[in-house]
């Protein structure tokens, strides 16, 4: 193998560099207007009334578009279709959408956003999800502010708490977040003769999307064209619908290319966060750090809409009890509507709030069973073959022990108690572990497949097209590196060209952790029937056997006979052979469904150790190094996995001590770069990222997705750490340095 | 109006509005997207370019008191073709993913490298402390620019 497990550069690495490359913000097309939204300034109202009239009447102003102007269903969403394209009777949210403008400049657009007079007539609103769920609340939609309430059992806690010697109830907040790709929302729209409106954007599902736009125009999906461009960052954020439709709706109505792009501002507050979370947890264990029971109660906040809602939280509280043997266990987890901004998809979709939470109350339960916190963890570690919390069998790759068994054998962990000593009286050190558990797919119940074609070119190189789009992970990198270790060449012969709805076949979303295992295997599986044909096609052409055929770096050979890949493509098309072949892969599923879509079959695992410093006067938390151990099978490109690695802590870094959406009566307070604060340069320690040796059998070469657990565990690793450090553990995320400094009086004062 | 400035090299004029930055008559009159958007505010240095060697957010400088001045964006490294050893080593230490932020932190690091040829690690992290990253934790940014510093220290 030599295109697997090595470090292949980036692809894109070169375009990106110079400036060439192009993302939606860099399209410019003659004679285009500009797109802006005009959106709700209240969190919950009637529509009475709109005028148009002071907009059109300013200079450069070309078109309003309002309800009336949506030609078919005027409604989106992934799974429940709530959100209206434009509001027609109601709107829902600070900055729900209620018209759209289009004008020959951006500043224009948005100038006459601000013209569209709408009268609005206030409906009470609620903005958290206890006030939402009591008796009487407001309702946010007409079926009642439960989106989804999803119950799992297994065992009895009933009677499995009273078999514990240690019980530990303890309630935990997250706060909603902000994704903050460098790239705001974008796209622009064409419509062409032929009636096809095409539309570039800056998304992760051109798939779906183009499902979502023909729904709402009124079109056949053969009529909607979604190409992607480089995308710059995207986590989640870009994962459905969120500026295409109002191009698709603009694009048709001026019959010129539209184009949007988001400030920031608009992007940080109206487009769907993470999810904010009250999470009620009840563990217990034996004396001896065996675990007995454990309930959680989880209530996810979704906003208005439900956008990923309910699936965030199911697949959430599937990751709640982390990968650990417990005999009886009960969930309960609740999506809830409130009048605050959407809630969507974010890396780890759901887990990271639960894993905080958890790994927090695991390591307090360490504590009292008087255990070391890591010993604990790998004392209760389910394996290959064991059942998991809900009753999952953990049937596939399982690399949670070998994970924590890494931290055990790492420098940092080794010598935590050494680190812990710091001269300076007013600072504290210590060292944490947490782990978690990520499904890799969409889980049962959701269509998850992939769909790859792999051809060869006249020059004799090779293209992967996919479904799929490379938002920055480098995934269309690991494509070329797999087609390439199928033919045997080099991935720089290898292309891959992503999400053009009608070029290329099908992928669904880039997102959960699912690409490296479903594209990979699709490209693998083709670029395997390609091979094959490409021998066929040789010995057809030289007279012999299709198995005296062998592949070489530069084109086949037999019986002393050799060819250029060039040359093998030329015969294909004598022999009329289409010159590329299409696989489709279909995610495994879990041998026992739990409802709802659970469980996943296939998941990774990460631990993470983290070591911080705390100031006592301050309350200020640094953090100077992370270990992490991670389990995404075999790794296909090392310095893609430390890539997906480093910047998985830097964004746990940021949620666990920095990143917290402040949200009044539903308006988002901190939407610059200045007031929402994400980790910069000099905020990151060095990273040191290992992968532990798992194999997975259904994955390219071994592989499975890692994105998201390498983010999973930072937070609770450097939540435990504080309390290794001052004695004091906090239940609310992201860390506040003044209930810290207060949190460490009170316990001086005990 | 009408200004002048010498832009990657070369004398160039535009015809702008007074209260137009130079970020969007690069990207709008000049068609040269290499320098990013992100926030239009100074707070993310995607739109990091040289303005007389120095690094300058370009959303927050009016066009016209580019009046005169050298501009150089992203576009401007790699006359010819060939990569700037910056971006080489950017390209060679994966310190690109999405790359939305990398034309800007590349800047950056040319404006330090000019500066200051061989920096420690604290200073990379400084000099690039303006230019924000979402996706890479900026481990493998520091390390390419060390790379980059110590390949143009030794011409081989
Ligand atoms: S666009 Fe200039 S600093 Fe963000
Ligand atoms: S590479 Fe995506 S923001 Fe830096």
């Amino acid at each position: 193998m030599s295109e697997i497990g090595t470090t292949v550069f980036r692809k894109d690495a070169r375009a990106k560099v110079t400036g060439e490359a192009l993302y939606a913000t860099d399209l410019f097309e003659e004679g285009m207007l500009h797109g802006a939204v005009v959106r709700s300034p209240v969190p919950h109202a009637r529509i009475l009334s709109i005028d148009a009239g002071p907009a059109l009447a300013l200079p450069g102003v070309f078109a309003v578009l309002t309800s009336k102007d949506v030609p078919g269903k005027n409604e989106f969403g992934v799974i429940t279709r709530d959100q209206p394209v434009l509001c027609n009777d109601t709107v829902r949210f600070t900055g729900d959408a209620v018209a759209l403008v289009a004008a020959e400049t951006r500043e224009q657009a948005y100038q006459g956003a601000r013209e569209v007079r709408v009268a609005y007539d206030p409906l009470p609103s609620v903005f958290d999800v206890e006030s939402a769920l009591r008796e009487h609340a407001p309702l946010v939609h007409e079926k009642g502010n439960i989106l989804k309430h999803v119950h799992l059992e297994k065992g009895n806690v009933e009677s499995g708490f009273p078999e514990a010697d240690i019980v530990l109830s303890e309630t935990f907040r997250t706060a909603p977040g902000e994704h903050m790709p460098l790239e705001t929302e974008a796209g622009l729209a064409k419509v062409s003769q032929d009636g096809v409106i095409t539309i570039w954007a800056s998304t992760q599902s051109a798939y779906r999307d183009q499902r979502d736009l023909a729904h709402a125009l009124g079109l056949p999906e053969n009529r909607i064209r979604v190409i992607v461009p480089h995308v710059g960052g995207a986590f989640g954020r870009k994962d459905g619908i969120t500026v295409q439709i109002y191009l698709a709706l603009l694009a048709r109505a001026t019959g010129r290319p539209v184009k949007m792009h988001c400030p920031r501002e608009e992007s940080a507050s109206f487009f769907p966060k993470r999810h904010g979370t009250l999470l009620k947890y009840k563990v217990g264990a034996k004396r001896d750090g065996t675990l007995v029971a454990a309930a959680l109660e989880a209530y996810y906040d979704t906003g208005a809409y439900a956008v990923f809602g309910e699936k965030v939280m199911g697949a959430g509280v599937e990751y709640g009890l982390g990968g650990y043997r417990i005999p009886h266990t009960q969930i309960n987890g609740y999506s809830v509507y409130t009048n605050n901004p959407p809630a969507g998809a974010f890396r780890g979709f759901g887990m990271p709030q639960v894993t905080f939470a958890w790994e927090s109350l695991l390591d307090e339960l360490a504590y009292r069973c008087g255990m070391d916190p890591l010993e604990f963890r790998l004392k209760n570690s389910a394996d290959h073959g064991e059942e998991g919390p809900l009753g999952q069998i953990f049937e596939t790759s399982t690399g949670l022990r070998q994970t924590l068994e890494g931290v055990r054998s790492s420098p940092l962990w080794k010598k935590r108690l050494d680190l812990k000593t710091v001269s300076d009286p007013f600072k504290a050190r210590g060292v944490g572990v947490a782990s978690c558990i990520k499904g890799c797919g969409l889980g049962i119940g959701m269509p998850d497949f992939a769909e790859a074609e792999v051809q060869i070119l006249p020059e004799g190189t090779f293209v992967a097209r996919v479904g799929v789009t490379d938002m920055g992970e480098g995934i269309a990198t690991t494509f070329c590196q797999i087609v390439a270790e199928l033919l045997g060449v080099s991935s720089e012969s290898v292309e891959c060209i992503q999400s053009d709805t009608f070029l290329n076949p099908p992928g669904g979303p880039t997102a959960a952790s699912r690409n490296t295992i479903l594209t990979g295997k699709a490209c693998f599986l083709a670029a395997e029937d390609l091979k094959r044909v490409l021998c066929e096609t040789a010995a057809r052409h030289w007279g012999g056997a299709p198995e005296g055929v062998v592949l070489t770096k530069s084109g086949p050979r037999m019986e002393g006979r050799t060819a250029s890949f060039s040359e093998v493509s030329s015969w294909m098309v004598e022999q009329g052979k289409p010159p590329g072949v299409r696989a489709r892969y279909d995610m495994p599923v879990a041998s026992r469904p739990l409802g709802y879509g659970l469980p996943h079959r296939i998941y990774s695992f990460a631990s993470h150790a983290a070591l911080v410093e705390v100031d006592r006067l301050t309350g200020q938390v640094t953090v100077l190094e992370v270990s992490a151990f991670l389990d995404c099978g075999n790794v296909l490109n090392p310095q893609g996995l430390e890539g997906q690695s480093e910047g998985g802590v830097a964004q746990g870094i940021g949620f666990a001590l920095m990143e917290k959406n402040v949200i009044q009566e539903g308006s988002v307070l901190n939407n610059k770069l200045s007031t929402y604060i994400i980790p910069t340069a000099p905020d990151m320690p060095a990273v040191e990222t290992s992968a532990v040796d798992t194999y997975e059998e259904a994955g390219p070469f071994g592989a499975k997705g890692i994105a998201e657990a390498a983010s999973g565990s930072v937070a609770p690793a450097i939540f435990n750490a504080v309390r290794d450090a001052v004695g004091v553990r906090l239940r609310d995320l992201p860390l506040s340095p003044e209930q810290l400094v207060e949190a460490m009086m009170e316990r001086h004062e005990s | 109006m009408e200004i002048s400035f010498i832009l990657n090299g070369n004398p160039v004029n535009a015809g702008i509005a007074p209260t137009q930055t130079l970020l969007d008559v690069l990207r709008e009159s000049f068609r040269l997207t290499g320098t990013k958007e992100g926030c239009s505010e100074g707070e993310c240095g995607a739109c990091t370019v040289l303005v007389n060697g120095k690094a300058v957010v370009s959303c927050l400088m009016l066009a016209p008191q580019a009046e005169g001045c050298e501009v150089t964006t992203i576009e401007g490294l790699s006359l010819g073709g060939e990569l700037h050893p910056i971006q080489t080593a950017f390209v060679k230490e994966g310190a690109v993913q999405c790359g939305y932020c990398t034309p800007g932190a590349v800047m950056s690091s040319y404006a330090l490298l000019s500066e200051n040829p061989r920096p420690g690690e604290g200073e990379i992290r400084a000099a690039i402390a303006g230019n924000l990253c979402r996706c890479t934790g900026y481990q493998k940014i520091v390390k390419a620019v060390q790379r980059a510093a110590e390949e143009m220290d030794d011409p081989v």
